[in-house]
């Protein structure tokens, strides 16, 4: 499947979660794992709007959303500044609210609902990539 | 995202919530927070029913509401992110007294859980009940 484009843009998360909610639902995932996936995927356009484009109001985030043998591979693009999730770190979540950083759990969520995240920026880019096995 | 407000009894708003608190829309829930406790209200019951997803930053939405149901500052929404994680933290912890949850789905209840939410937020599944817990 070739690379939708979405204008880096909250607004497009919507369709964004669309996305990715077709390609699982044809590909016989169940309705939890459809959310997980679409969480996961929310959050990782989120990042990009928020921090890659930080500042950039007509940044561009382009998506793929494909099976590989019983695994969805969500990957991301960007061209912005490069935001690594695994230098993100860790939300203490036995804190008490008032304790708590706001915030912060977007990256935690992702690496908690996916099998596997990486992260590779190069000249060309910065390329996030999610996998999930159907269970 | 559609917010409705109903004030059933004095001091308790109902926030009924439809459609998705994401990045696009979180801001919607503080202002309309914000909204019903400059008007008056004490207490805020947040009606998921027809809710239909949950990202990080709904999760910041709840955290900034929890926080400013007990009197912290208000944020300025102009200033955006940055403010809304700002917002003062009091020392007074555990289960939220003023804010509370009625009829999340499970895959929302699921991500509360995930992320320790469950801990603060009581989560209810009848009106009536939630709306006496305040009393």
């Amino acid at each position: 499947m070739p690379d939708h484009t979405f204008p880096a843009k909250f607004e497009f998360l919507d369709e964004i979660r669309e996305q990715v909610a077709n390609v699982a639902r044809t590909n016989g995932f169940s309705e939890k794992a459809i959310y997980s996936l679409q969480l996961a995927a929310d959050e990782a356009a989120s990042n990009i709007i928020e921090h890659a484009y930080e500042g950039i109001s007509d940044g561009t985030l382009f998506m793929s959303c494909t099976m590989n043998g019983d695994s969805i591979v969500i990957t991301m693009r960007d061209h912005g500044t490069p935001f690594n999730p695994a230098e993100v770190r860790e939300p203490n979540l036995k804190a008490d609210l008032s304790e708590r950083q706001i915030g912060g759990l977007g990256v935690y969520l992702m690496r908690k609902l996916m099998d596997t995240v990486t992260y590779k920026t190069s000249n060309s880019g910065n390329v996030l990539t999610m996998t999930k096995k159907r269970e | 995202m559609d917010i409705t407000i109903t004030n059933e009894q004095e001091n308790i708003s109902i926030l009924h919530l439809s459609g998705a608190l994401d990045g696009q829309t979180y801001r919607e829930l503080v202002t309309a927070a914000q909204g019903v406790l400059t008007g008056g209200a004490k207490n805020i019951l947040i009606d998921m029913s027809e809710l239909t997803f949950i990202s990080s930053a709904g999760l910041v939405a709840l955290h900034v509401t929890a926080l400013i149901s007990r009197g912290e500052a208000m944020p300025n929404l102009d200033q955006g992110w940055t403010a809304l994680k700002s917002v003062g933290t009091s020392r007074e912890g555990g289960m939220q007294k003023h804010v509370k949850l009625l009829n999340p789905r499970k895959e929302i209840v699921d991500v509360l859980e995930m992320v320790g939410f469950s801990l603060f937020f009581e989560i209810f599944t009848d009106k009536d009940k939630a709306l006496k817990s305040f009393s």
